[in-house]
């Protein structure tokens, strides 16, 4: 993927830079604000990544200046203010997910995954498929190998996210803020728990696992781990 | 002269002269009252002595008023007596000549009797039908007298309640300097470090006094502040240490080069974990602060409760029967109240979160969310309940300060801070929050004002 990060903070961005580009992105830096709107308007791009508090001009209008002109490109927006509100402002401006600093690399890249998948999700598809789930956004059922399963409300939420985000790491506070609407973490196993239940479900006899636990950083729905 | 600045002396000083004042105003009215009524006694006195002559002596016979006046000069001393004839001449007198003027009058003259000294005399003139003149008068030196006697008497009153206000003026102002002076010296004493130094009461409960209780109070509460503060800066400092030098032994490890890769991979996600918490501690002390300035009641809006509660119910339902407690719920309807919602749901997920964290296996939780009217107005309380082993009533207090531990080794997780963020929140919509005994277990109780509700 092309991404453009827009980052004053030089340690960071080169820790950002480095990590992405090693996992096979090909990312530009900019520091200046002004100078990173035209420069993300010169040329496409497949994600933009840009700080919140920007010299010259900060990241919230950069955003929205960009989205003027283009609607389409996910963009995360990166922040060292920690307050609840700050989401809502970054997504209300034109971001697509937001992640306040001091954040793990896994929890940055894992989220980079899930927003490249975005435009994926705006597609026509009304069936998820995963090894043999199959699960209906129309009727809002799910079957495992033609078998229905019953979902409650808050378990298909859950699902449904993973299938979207198949074979990428998933990591807690992504499933706290965009199934649960938490803008905090827990202090109980809540999200282990709400795991495990679904789990318990969708699980057959002598059938693969499809729910995977990375230690210390998610989960990923895959047939193969 | 430091009393002369006193605001208390100042207002003596004008109620004294506002006093003297009143009494000259006083003094005049009376001077005048009584010497005009003595004036008046003498005019009718004199006048009826005038008629009474007449009478005696008949109308038309002037021999018989000669010798009437005559012998009233004889028999009544300090009555003056003049009687002139029609030609001008004085048939009878004690007090020299007069011109015929007739009508009350003052004179001053030196009759013979008074020995050469001039005394002012006030009487009566008349005509009678003969065409003799007749004049009767009466000495005005008692009204004189009594004129000055008054006012050496409001003299005296005056001077007197100078000198009575000058005095208590002192007096009252001293005092009150006095015990200012104790409070300002009690201050000093305070700022010079003697935090635990109190204004002394007189017990007499006057301003002063509630003045001084107040001070105390405050002092009290500054105190408490100062020693929270400290307690929790020296909390901050030990949660930090503990798994800052477990990093550092973890990070040690690693360097170590008989390492397995999944050996020094498990160091690490320690080492992770370990500064994962205290970023956690940290992140939770700047929420409370930014919480606690106020900013964020910009993002209150209508919020429905008892969706905002059964949602949040719904989702730990399953973790409470994972960790196997059981959750339930009842509540109204709707409850719609003006607030934050995602502070407002973090709060209730904390009180939930404690009540699963902090209680054994098989503990029934029960939360409930109804509208009442109460003391604060319309008010939606939330209670989270439980039949757990509860907290000591002598605690109570304490689990609210921040960084407390009912655990005193701090072994347990979380970080003493989810019910100084409870307490935080709670305040911002205007609420309290308290605990009570659940008989057994403990009872969480919070009150919310529902605001201005639109609709």
């Amino acid at each position: 993927m092309k991404i453009l990060l827009v980052e004053d903070d030089q340690e960071t961005a080169d820790y950002v830079t480095k990590a992405l580009s090693g996992e096979g992105h090909m990312v530009a830096c900019i520091a200046d604000g002004a100078e990173a709107l035209d420069r993300s308007l010169a040329e496409p791009w497949d994600m933009l990544i840009v700080d919140r508090m920007l010299p010259e001009l900060d990241g919230l209008t950069l955003i929205k200046e960009f989205r003027k002109q283009d609607t389409a490109t996910p963009i995360l927006v990166l922040t060292t203010m920690s307050g609840v509100h700050d989401r809502v402002e970054g997504l209300n401006a034109g971001g697509d997910d937001y992640l306040s600093k001091p954040f793990a690399m896994v929890e940055l890249s894992a989220r980079v995954q899930a927003l490249s998948r975005r435009p994926l999700r705006i597609g026509p598809d009304t069936v998820l498929r995963l090894a043999d789930i199959e699960m209906d956004l129309i009727s809002r059922t799910v079957k495992r190998c033609g078998a229905p399963i019953v979902l409650q409300h808050r378990e298909f939420q859950l699902l449904e996210y993973f299938l979207r985000n198949a074979n990428s790491l998933v990591t807690r506070t992504m499933l706290l803020e965009q199934v649960f609407g938490f803008s905090f973490v827990p202090r109980t196993n809540f999200i282990e728990s709400h795991i495990s239940r679904l789990r318990n479900k969708i699980s057959r006899p002598g059938g693969p696992e499809l729910i995977h636990t990375i230690r210390g950083s998610g989960y990923i729905a895959s047939t193969s781990l | 002269m430091r009393i002369l600045r006193m605001t208390s002396f100042r207002s003596t000083l004008l109620y004294a002269a506002t006093f003297l004042l009143s009494v000259s105003a006083l003094a005049w009215t009376v001077i005048w009252f009584v010497d005009s009524s003595v004036a008046q006694q003498i005019d009718t006195t004199v006048a009826n002595e005038v008629s009474e002559i007449q009478a005696d002596a008949g109308v038309i016979n002037p021999a018989a008023v000669m010798r009437v006046v005559a012998g009233m000069i004889e028999h009544s001393p300090g009555t003056y007596y003049l009687l002139e004839n029609g030609s001008g001449h004085t048939v009878a007198s004690n007090m020299g000549q007069l011109d015929r003027t007739t009508g009350i009058r003052e004179v001053s003259l030196a009759p013979r009797t008074s020995g050469g000294q001039r005394i002012r005399i006030r009487g009566k003139g008349v005509i009678l039908p003969d065409g003799c003149f007749l004049f009767v008068g009466m000495s005005v030196q008692e009204r004189t007298q009594m004129r000055e006697a008054l006012v050496h008497l409001f003299l005296w009153v005056g001077l007197i309640t100078i000198l009575l206000a000058l005095a208590t003026g002192f007096v009252v102002s001293g005092q009150i300097l006095r015990r200012i002076e104790t409070i300002s010296q009690t201050s000093r004493r305070i700022m010079s470090g003697n935090l635990h130094e109190r204004i002394t009461l007189r017990g007499v409960e006057d301003e002063f006094d509630h003045l001084a209780v107040s001070l105390n109070q405050m002092l009290d509460r500054i105190q408490e502040l100062m020693v929270g503060l400290q307690q929790v800066s020296s909390n901050i400092a030990h949660d930090l240490r503990t798994p800052l030098t477990r990093l550092c032994h973890k990070l040690e490890a690693v360097k170590r080069r008989d390492l397995t890769n999944d050996e020094m991979h498990e160091f690490l996600d320690g080492a992770t974990g370990d500064a994962n918490a205290m970023l956690e501690t940290f992140s939770a002390l700047l929420r409370i602060a930014q919480i606690e300035s106020g900013k964020q009641r910009s993002h209150f809006a209508p919020v429905d409760l008892a969706a905002l509660v059964g949602v949040l119910v719904d989702g730990y339902q399953v973790v409470a029967e994972a960790e196997g407690r059981k959750l339930t719920y009842t509540g109204g309807r709707r409850l719609d109240m003006v607030g934050d919602e995602q502070l407002l749901m973090q709060l209730v997920a904390n009180l939930i979160d404690n009540a699963i964290a902090h209680t054994p296996e098989g503990t029934q939780i029960h939360v409930s969310a109804y509208r009442w009217s109460s003391e604060l107005g319309e008010i939606i309380r939330v209670t989270v309940a439980d039949n757990g082993p509860g907290i000591p009533k002598a605690r109570h207090q304490d689990v609210m300060k921040r960084f407390f531990r009912l655990d005193a080794s701090r072994s347990s997780r979380g970080n003493g801070l989810g019910l100084s963020l409870v307490q935080a929140i709670t305040n911002l919509h205007a609420g309290t929050f308290c605990l009570e005994d659940n008989q057994p277990g403990l009872r969480c109780i919070l009150d919310l004002p529902i605001g201005d509700v639109p609709g």
